[in-house]
């Protein structure tokens, strides 16, 4: 009880002091945020693929070591389609053509993994009379006349490796594909690019271009990207008007914009500060901060105003008063929501990585302006009007506020909630399951599944059937291993294992080219189509197949030394769970089939890198959470000095989890490595409202000591800024909903529906819990209601509150 | 109040456990799709036994068998898992396979089971022909001929020597041991065999001396435009050699090469119907008492002369690929068979095909006329 009060003196104290020192404190904070804000002008949009890859998977370690010859995960399609007839035409070749040379221009491909008809390393092979082959070009110059088109048609129709993957099974389009070096990617340049170079120059009535690809759908996400600064704008605003209708003063609406800007200052200044930069994707991140940071500001203004009322309108009083009861939930559940994204950082993925720093910085410099900055800013602020103050304790919502909270801690009122959220719970509860990891469509979840992206991409797995590539390297552990018709064979037995499931298109290795030039070089004859069993004889078939071509030209299919190759899948889409199930039944092929001279190492291509990240999402999630509820746990023993409250409050924080986790899981969000942050992040806002409520219990406990009457009235004040701050912060959240950009307007409203379900949790479940449980961490400071300095303080409440209200 | 607090202790300590452990969902199994028909499939030969009832085999040892017209399939255990190249039946049920180095099956019960023989070699195997359940011949790379007298206990290595037809000091060396493709014996003792380098050899002693019978192809064109044929390594490589009767008969081949005979043998002439060039041509059937003849090649064409007519079209296999085998059980019932899992059937005599193999992404399309 001792250390209570010594704390609160001290903290009295503080504010006093803070005043005084007003001018070096302001001084110092003013310089600091100018320093700051110069460098949060400073910071970038930039997205780099290679933050998005979880580092330490040994995927990624294969991705990383052979990207540059088997090509990586940054493959852009371009599909050209005809409306009427087929592309074989002199006009649609020619235009695929010169489609294939304009992408060759854009910056950062890498110009030896481009496939298309129209480029120089889609060969064939050619079998003439008498027996001399060769593997030419499909087209070496686009086609002059109609008889040349019809012949490309025959050579494409007769090549495995051309047809069905680089035509349509109908004729009626072809795909460039082209891969960009991961080191070159600018998703805005190519985006531009590829529309100034490929798409415009060749776009006419007769025919369709669509682009997918990553890197495509990261530029149209760049593109989106302006119009969230719109949203911003249009959500701030409108919290402002809400500010301003709740404190019904520019005052109110004033103060907690001075705590976001600071901190938002402070935040970008930091990561400009360690070289960060701005994802496009990482925008509602700062939104949520500044969410938190409104949070917190909007329960000290408003116990400010109730102070000034208590301490008989003396500003200078009221001032610290506020500063002094607020200091500890305040300071408590900052530190929360620091470390609670500060755990993020135990994913060994970049982008996350840097989220969790720059989002705990951010959060924590909301100390700056609230517990710093605060009561310096009241004391240059005109004090409230005394009629406005007055008329906010008699307003209707502080009335409908008063009824709710009492029914909320009548003996029955508290039994019912309980049994409801328990009841909710369990229905939830049957929902966890559907909860994925990964992407849950096969579309983008980033964008609209109507957007121009989106439709792209549906319409090129729907005519090609599989683009997504997941990479196998088949690891020789000597030179010309890869002649070996026993790690051959293995490869192709691999391909006839995999195709059988649903979700892989077609596969392509080393033993289809074997097999290929095994008719080609015996009179074309079906059965020569095999592996041979010697590997002079596979040697030879593979010398065929490459002679006449350069060493870039062939890299990717094998090094020049035959020691590593690749076995490659198409798939249909990155599902988090076809990602997953494909992956299961590579190991299982893998670990039932050992090879003498090679391995099997997973995994490159899009495939192999989203099931790295998926991956390690999961082994890190149940850490992760352990965690953030570990570090909640911790900080409440400590602010509250007992082990019940803890659990009381996590309590209710676990029936609100399971709640939003059972919407994850029923609207089918899928968990990635871009809606990871927020529903890490958005565990910790149920906890700052049960602070806020929980210690203004106690507080209320030593005046009245009867728990339903202490947690009433807490719900009266502290509570009825949570509801404020919660309605206004969910209206304003749900602006995001009409974004663009579909994951931001998903994250929108998930981070609606946390703040909503939290703040159910705390002014329901939480108080009903106090009350039930009567826990000692509430009553035992019960002695001090005789204390006369709080005696006197809540005096003028207490009549107020009654007179106003009864 | 006191006995109560356990109480929040407990509730949570299950909750936790419940969030922690209940919060991803088991992965749903989708099973691989059967490996029965896949689009990996290759079926090197047919067989039908009647018009609803058929056999295939192809790479990796698979055997299938139908008896409903090809709605269903079953897998027939193979004791190998070499390529099967060509099937024969005998009898009803007495039937063989050759395949992928030196294999061969055979079967005493129609089909249903089959053993493994030794060949005594261990090049690839084309061709097979009994002309009884104990005589038959299987031919294949290397100039391999076997000869069978014992339904297969034994098989003995029989020499054919070298052509002379068309053949120079200078490209002597390069035609040794030519691949055989095909064997057809008419009776015991006639018999053909055919091959690389143009060779179409004949036996008129049960296989005790082999005959070159192509002298005739020298100076021909294979296709129309193109040179004349000066030696044998102009020569086409040729697939398949039917006779109609003792005196007309046919011989496919690569590059579109096709060349028929009406004395038996004698002299064959190259026939020049329009054809895609360098279409191969794997296999031919006659029907309607020779009214008709299919042949079916590369490209997923089959070509049918039917009232002095050439006609080419394409069959519904979805990607292109060859089609390496035609039996007919009748003049209307018949099969097809080729690479990317095809299996194609037809009631009305090659008119109209359906697939009933795997067809690649599920892609069917109708034959285009």
């Amino acid at each position: 009880m001792e250390i209570i009060e010594i704390r609160k003196e001290t903290l009295y104290h503080l504010g006093e002091r803070l005043i005084a020192y007003r001018f070096p404190v302001t001084g110092i904070v003013l310089l600091l945020t100018l320093f700051m804000g110069y460098r949060a002008l400073q910071i970038k949009m930039v997205s780099s693929f290679n933050d998005l890859l979880p580092y330490r998977h040994p995927f990624i370690q294969v991705h990383q070591k052979y990207a540059d010859q088997y090509g990586g995960a940054n493959n852009v399609t371009v599909m050209v389609e005809v409306k009427e007839g087929d592309i074989f035409t002199v006009e649609t070749l020619t235009k695929i053509y010169e489609m294939t040379q304009a992408i060759d221009l854009v910056y950062g491909v890498n110009h030896n993994q481009i496939d298309s008809i129209g480029h120089r390393t889609t060969r064939y092979l050619r079998v003439r009379a008498g027996g001399t082959i060769e593997t030419p070009p499909v087209m070496r110059v686009p086609p002059r006349t109609p008889e040349e088109a019809a012949e490309i048609k025959r050579v494409v129709h007769n090549s495995e490796n051309i047809y069905g993957t680089l035509v349509s099974l109908d004729d009626k389009a072809a795909l460039i594909r082209a891969n960009f070096i991961e080191g070159r990617l600018d998703y805005k340049r190519i985006f531009d690019e590829i529309n100034r170079l490929v798409v415009e120059p060749f776009q006419d009535d007769h025919h369709r271009i669509y682009i997918a690809g990553e890197p495509r759908l990261y530029g149209w996400i760049y593109h989106y990207g302006r119009q969230a600064w719109v949203i911003f704008i249009a959500a701030t605003t409108l919290l402002w008007v809400f500010l301003y209708l709740y404190f019904g003063d520019w005052r109110g609406a004033l103060r907690p914009t001075i705590t976001g800007a600071v901190s938002a200052l402070w935040g970008l200044g930091f990561m400009d500060l360690v070289g960060f930069a701005m994802d496009p994707l990482a925008l509602v991140i700062p939104f949520f901060v500044t969410a938190r940071a409104v949070s917190h500001s909007v329960q000290m203004h408003d116990r400010y105003y109730e102070e000034y009322m208590r301490n008989g309108w003396v500003k200078e009083k009221a001032i610290i008063a506020a500063f002094a009861e607020l200091f500890v939930p305040t300071l408590s559940g900052i530190i929360t929501d620091a470390l609670g994204m500060l755990v993020i950082i135990v994913v060994p993925v970049p982008i996350l990585q840097k989220i969790a720093i720059f989002a705990s910085v951010w959060v924590a410099t909301v100390a700056v302006s609230e517990l710093l900055l605060n009561p310096i800013v009241y004391y240059y602020l005109r004090p409230p009007e005394r009629e406005n103050v007055e008329r906010r304790e008699r307003g209707i919502f502080k009335r409908m506020v008063w009824k709710a909270s009492e029914r909320v801690v009548s003996p029955r009122g508290c039994w019912v909630i309980v049994a409801l959220w328990v009841g909710v719970f369990a229905i939830a509860a049957t929902q966890w399951r559907y909860l994925i990891i990964g992407d849950p469509t096969a579309a983008t979840p980033l964008l609209w599944l109507d957007s121009p992206y989106n439709e792209a991409h549906l319409r090129i797995q729907e005519k090609f059937g599989g683009v997504e590539p997941l990479i196998i390297v088949v690891e020789g552990k000597d030179k010309d291993a890869l002649k070996d018709p026993h790690v051959l064979k293995t490869m192709e037995e691999f391909q006839e294992y995999l195709e059988r499931d649903p979700e892989v298109g077609y596969s392509f290795s080393l033993a289809d080219i074997i097999r290929t030039m095994g008719m080609a070089v015996n009179d074309l004859y079906p059965g020569w189509g095999v592996i041979p069993n010697d590997a002079y004889e596979t040697a030879g078939l593979l010398f065929f197949y490459f002679s006449g071509s350069s060493p870039t030209e062939t890299a990717k299919y094998v090094d020049a030394s035959y020691r590593h190759s690749t076995t490659t899948f198409f798939c249909k889409n990155h599902r988090g769970e076809t990602v997953r199930r494909i992956i299961k039944h590579c190991r299982e092929f893998i670990a039932a089939h050992p090879m003498e001279r090679a391995t099997f190492r997973m995994a490159g291509g899009l495939i192999g890198v989203t099931a790295a990240a998926n991956e390690e999402i999961l082994r890190n999630d149940v850490l992760m959470n352990g965690l953030a509820f570990g570090t909640i746990f911790f900080i409440l023993l400590v602010t509250y000095r007992s082990f019940v409250a803890p659990l009381v409050m996590l309590m209710s924080l676990f029936l609100a989890n399971g709640v939003v986790n059972a919407y994850l899981g029923a609207t089918e969000f899928g968990i990635n490595l871009q809606s990871l942050p927020v529903v890490t992040v958005g565990v910790g806002f149920g906890i700052d409202y049960g602070l806020y409520i929980v210690s203004r219990s106690i507080e209320e406990y030593r005046i009245s000591g009867d728990v339903a009457k202490a947690v009433q009235i807490s719900l009266a004040s502290a509570g009825k800024a949570i509801t404020f701050t919660a309605v206004a912060l969910v209206i304003a959240t749900l602006i995001w909903v009409t974004s663009s950009i579909r994951f931001n307007s998903e994250m929108g409203l998930l981070l609606a529906m946390w703040m909503a379900i939290s703040f159910l949790g705390s002014v329901t479940l939480l108080p009903s819990l106090l009350v039930i449980f009567k826990p000692k961490f509430l009553t035992r400071a019960a002695v001090t209601a005789e204390e006369t300095r709080i005696a006197e303080r809540a005096a003028p409440s207490d009549a107020a509150a009654r007179s106003d209200l009864s | 109040m006191l006995e109560r607090r356990g109480v929040p202790k407990a509730v949570l300590s299950l909750l936790l456990f419940a969030f922690l452990g209940g919060c991803y969902g088991e992965m749903e199994e989708v099973p691989l799709g059967s490996d029965l028909l896949t689009s990996r499939d290759k079926f090197f030969a047919v067989h039908a036994f009647g018009a609803e009832e058929a056999i295939v085999c192809g790479y990796k040892g698979k055997i299938l068998r139908t008896r409903d017209g090809g709605r269903s399939w079953q897998r027939i255990a193979s004791p190998t898992r070499k390529s099967l190249y060509a099937i024969h039946f005998a009898d009803a049920s007495h039937g063989w396979i050759v395949g992928q180095e030196g294999t061969i099956l055979s079967s005493r019960d129609g089909g249903q089971s089959w053993q493994e023989q030794s060949s005594g070699v261990a090049v690839h195997l084309f061709g097979v022909d009994f002309i009884t359940p104990q005589r038959g011949w299987a031919v294949g790379a290397r100039a391999t001929l076997l000869l069978a007298r014992d339904g297969g206990e034994h098989w003995e290595g029989k020499k054919v020597p070298l052509s002379s037809v068309g053949v120079h000091r200078e490209i002597a060396p390069a035609l040794e041991d030519p691949t055989y493709y095909y064997v057809d014996f008419l009776d015991e003792q006639t018999g053909w065999i055919i091959g690389d380098y143009g060779n179409i050899r004949s036996t008129r002693d049960g296989g005790v001396t082999w005959d070159s019978r192509h002298a005739s192809l020298l100076g021909q064109q294979i296709r129309p435009q193109e040179r004349k044929i000066k030696d044998a390594m102009d020569m086409p490589s040729f697939f398949t050699i039917r006779f109609l009767d003792g005196r007309y008969g046919l011989v496919t081949g690569i590059g579109g090469a096709l060349a028929e005979t009406r004395d038996g043998g004698e002299h064959w002439q190259f026939l020049h119907p329009s054809l895609p060039v360098n279409l191969p041509l794997y296999d031919l059937v006659f029907l309607d008492g020779a009214g008709k003849t299919l042949i079916s090649g590369g490209e997923s064409q089959l070509v049918i002369h039917s009232q002095q007519r050439w006609q080419v079209r394409r069959l519904p296999t979805g990607l292109s690929t060859w089609i390496a085998d035609l039996d007919f059980a009748d003049d209307r019932h018949g099969w097809a068979v080729g690479g990317h899992g095809t299996i194609l059937r037809t009631e009305d005599g090659g008119r109209s095909w359906t697939s009933c193999g795997a067809g690649r992404r599920d892609y069917q399309s109708t034959a285009e006329e």
